[in-house]
């Protein structure tokens, strides 16, 4: 029998929120088996991603200094994060907030407060269907 | 802020996120009940009720979300000084109060 063995998916969880950081990191590192890497800011994460590589990278919005997008803007100008898959996570609610967010060119948005169980699906759903359209 | 020896079960772990972030919590409710008193600075109020609303939410305290999330939205319409919604203000801030105490009552 070969023991194929999945290999862990690292991912890179950028939010200046303690709670929510450290909620999300548990999530996906007990129930997805995710290889997490927290940041607290786009600063820190754009450091990290200098000399690290990763599977997805998911990208709080509002944060101080850096936001979202522009820490997106930065990040795709980096070796190894011009093409990774970002997922933006954000508390904007309304329709068209989430739209402009979309335009931005990400695997994906989801939203707070997000189901810590059903988070690592929902990450993984948003890779495979990143990786379905750019084949 | 890092958990040391993260208990076995989701849900002790998570019991922990809490116990670790509530003082953060607190901290916010304070600083939208200031700026309903006009003692506080609006901007910090809105990024406050913002945090609660993306907050408490993951830990299962969705009408404390709720209440969070209109005093984002009385707030984000605000210009200076809540004027006529301060009554409204300080309602959901019972409210989301109330919650917090039952969930850490249950939990």
């Amino acid at each position: 029998m070969i023991d194929v063995q999945k290999e862990q998916r690292r991912v890179l969880l950028i939010d200046d929120d303690d709670g929510i950081r450290q909620v999300a990191s548990l999530a996906l590192r007990r129930i997805g088996d995710f290889d997490v890497t927290e940041a607290a800011s786009g600063i820190d994460a754009l450091e990290i991603l200098t000399d690290k590589e990763f599977d997805v990278i998911i990208l709080d919005v509002m944060m101080p200094q850096m936001d979202g997008p522009s820490t997106l803007d930065h990040l795709r100008k980096l070796k190894h994060g011009a093409t990774v898959p970002v997922i933006f996570l954000t508390a904007k609610v309304l329709p068209r907030e989430l739209a402009k967010l979309r335009e931005l060119g990400v695997a994906g948005v989801l939203t707070k407060p997000f189901d810590p169980i059903t988070l690592s699906t929902h990450i993984e759903d948003l890779i495979h269907r990143r990786h379905r359209d750019h084949l | 802020m890092t958990i040391c020896n993260e208990p076995d079960d989701i849900s002790g772990a998570m019991r922990e996120i809490w116990d670790l972030n509530k003082p953060r919590v607190t901290s916010d409710i304070l600083l939208v009940s200031r700026v309903v008193l006009a003692l506080g600075d609006l901007q910090h109020a809105r990024e406050a009720a913002h945090r609660l609303a993306g907050g408490l939410g993951v830990f299962g305290m969705n009408e404390a979300e709720h209440s969070a999330r209109c005093i984002e939205s009385i707030l984000v319409k605000t210009q200076n000084e809540v004027g006529e919604e301060v009554g409204d203000v300080l309602f959901l801030i019972k409210k989301l109060e109330q919650e917090i105490s039952t969930f850490d009552a249950k939990h």
